[in-house]
């Protein structure tokens, strides 16, 4: 659930009053929340919570709801006070809900087209390094994947665990330009 | 100061393994809770945690992942729409780049392609109902504009009834017909009699006309032979009318020949005529402008 969904739930002052109280620069304060949420979701799906956005964002809520309370008692981290109230929201859950396992959802085709079309897109917005990179680091599997790796390190002068980490972090920036890109194609008529 | 040293220190110490687990849900308990605690308080391991989410994404589309990594990869991974994403993100990578699995690329230009001539897309529906318009649209103006082309087109079992021509005898015993020759013996020509002659001057009275005898036999036709008061050169139609008004006959594409008069000849089956007064009516049909209406009368005994 996106934080805009989640906002429909909660009211307006307490939503700004939980901003507030995460920081009182309000676009630092929407880069705390953003990072509190994915942590949040990535430890529910860790433990196996089949619908971890909806327990994350219930947690939230609950914390937007009491920082009247204890905005001016609170002392410490403020988001391990988000996974304290997250534990106990998450025990709710096991109680009352025992749902099927999920298995992969199919990505209908003109989806899967337009995923294919956003990634050329970006990848032609790559700097030529970047794309050289990322184009050799993809192109072998397995075996041949592994020797590639260790061939383009040496050419590099990198260690492989850095070349890692450079295709891994291009590999950051392009799933967020096509999802970009997937949300402007999804917006026109 | 050294909190974000140990933390720091802490992130460093995590294996790629163990991030791998707690993705795939695979952490024991113990494991599970200080990773938790770290990864709330710990940017590094989160961005680490972070990258691996992709890697991870890639492994599975990549098919690299174990049964129980795979199986997992399902239960615990794919249970946000954001990691979702991420996967259909591997799965373009892996159709765009991979050269060695050429078995796991085709499916997917497969499907890439299908839309385009699956049939049930409304681009398909529209481009069939535009195909049947301008085809409707070519006919109807082919027909109107075009009857010389109609006529070359249609076959000529399709083509309306030929109208009585001057020479029955000829056409349906021309001379040089292409029958293909059979050796038994065929049986008799039935011959058609003499056909019986009526000449016809206009006239403009059902009174002067003359009276006939319509010859016997079951082939007999009356020739009748119009004159033309005005011995115009030019291409007819005769239609034969009963006094109530019913048409029993016509005949088109008449030619008329001869000079001083000129006359127009066709012949009419005579089974189709009884006992009574008729009407012949001729109509120019090769001129709009000279369309004229003729009559001739005669009576049947």
């Amino acid at each position: 659930m996106s934080p805009a969904k989640h906002f429909k739930d909660l009211r307006q002052e307490d939503f700004d009053r939980l901003l507030d109280w995460l920081d009182t620069d309000r676009e630092e304060a929407g880069v705390i929340y953003e990072k509190i949420r994915w942590r949040l979701v990535a430890i529910l799906a860790s433990r196996g919570c089949l619908t971890p956005e909806e327990v994350a964002d219930e947690s939230i809520d609950r914390v937007a709801r009491r920082v009247r309370d204890i905005q001016e008692t609170y002392r410490g981290d403020k988001a391990i006070y988000f996974l304290g109230v997250m534990n106990n929201v998450h025990h709710e859950y096991l109680r009352r809900l025992s749902l099927p396992h999920l298995s992969e959802p199919a990505q209908n085709v003109e989806s899967k087209e337009q995923t294919h079309l956003c990634l050329d897109r970006c990848l032609d917005k790559l700097a030529p390094y970047s794309r050289q990179l990322i184009e050799k680091y993809y192109t072998e599997n397995k075996q041949a994947k592994i020797d590639l790796r260790k061939r383009i390190a040496r050419e590099l002068g990198i260690k492989s665990t850095t070349l890692r980490l450079r295709a891994l972090r291009i590999r950051e920036k392009l799933q967020t330009c096509i999802e970009h890109c997937l949300e402007v194609s999804e917006a026109r008529p | 100061m050294n909190a974000a040293m140990d933390n720091k220190q802490y992130s460093q110490d995590v294996s790629g393994d163990s991030i791998r687990r707690f993705l795939l849900g695979q952490l024991q308990p113990s494991e599970q809770t200080i990773f938790e605690q770290q990864l709330f308080i710990n940017s590094d391991l989160e961005a680490r945690v972070r990258l691996a989410e992709f890697e991870l994404a890639d492994d599975y589309a990549f098919k690299r992942l174990t049964e129980s990594e795979t199986n997992a990869f399902r239960e615990r991974y794919l249970l946000t729409t954001d990691r979702n994403q991420k996967l259909n993100v591997s799965q373009a990578i892996r159709d765009r780049f991979l050269s060695e699995s050429v078995a796991e690329i085709k499916p997917a230009l497969y499907q890439r392609l299908m839309p385009w001539f699956d049939l049930r897309r409304p681009a398909w529906r529209y481009a069939f109902a535009a195909l049947i318009l301008v085809l409707i649209l070519g006919t109807v103006f082919l027909v109107t504009k075009e009857p010389l082309i109609v006529n070359r087109i249609w076959p000529d079992r399709f083509k309306p009834r030929p109208h009585a021509s001057p020479t029955p005898q000829l056409m349906n015993h021309p001379a040089g017909s292409s029958s293909p020759v059979h050796d038994e013996p065929s049986p008799p020509v039935e011959l058609h009699e003499s056909p019986l002659v009526v000449s016809l001057t206009e006239t403009s009275s059902i009174d002067q006309s003359p009276v006939i005898s319509l010859p016997a036999g079951e082939n007999a036709v009356v020739r009748f032979q119009l004159l033309l008061k005005d011995g115009a050169q030019g291409v007819y139609r005769a239609d034969l009318w009963t006094t109530s008004g019913e048409t029993l006959f016509s005949a088109g594409s008449l030619k008329s020949f001869g000079a001083q008069p000129a006359s127009i000849s066709f012949d009419v089956p005579a089974n189709v005529l009884k006992s009574g007064q008729y009407q012949i009516r001729l109509t120019r049909v090769d001129d709009p402008a000279k369309q004229e209406v003729s009559q001739y009368y005669f009576g049947v005994q």
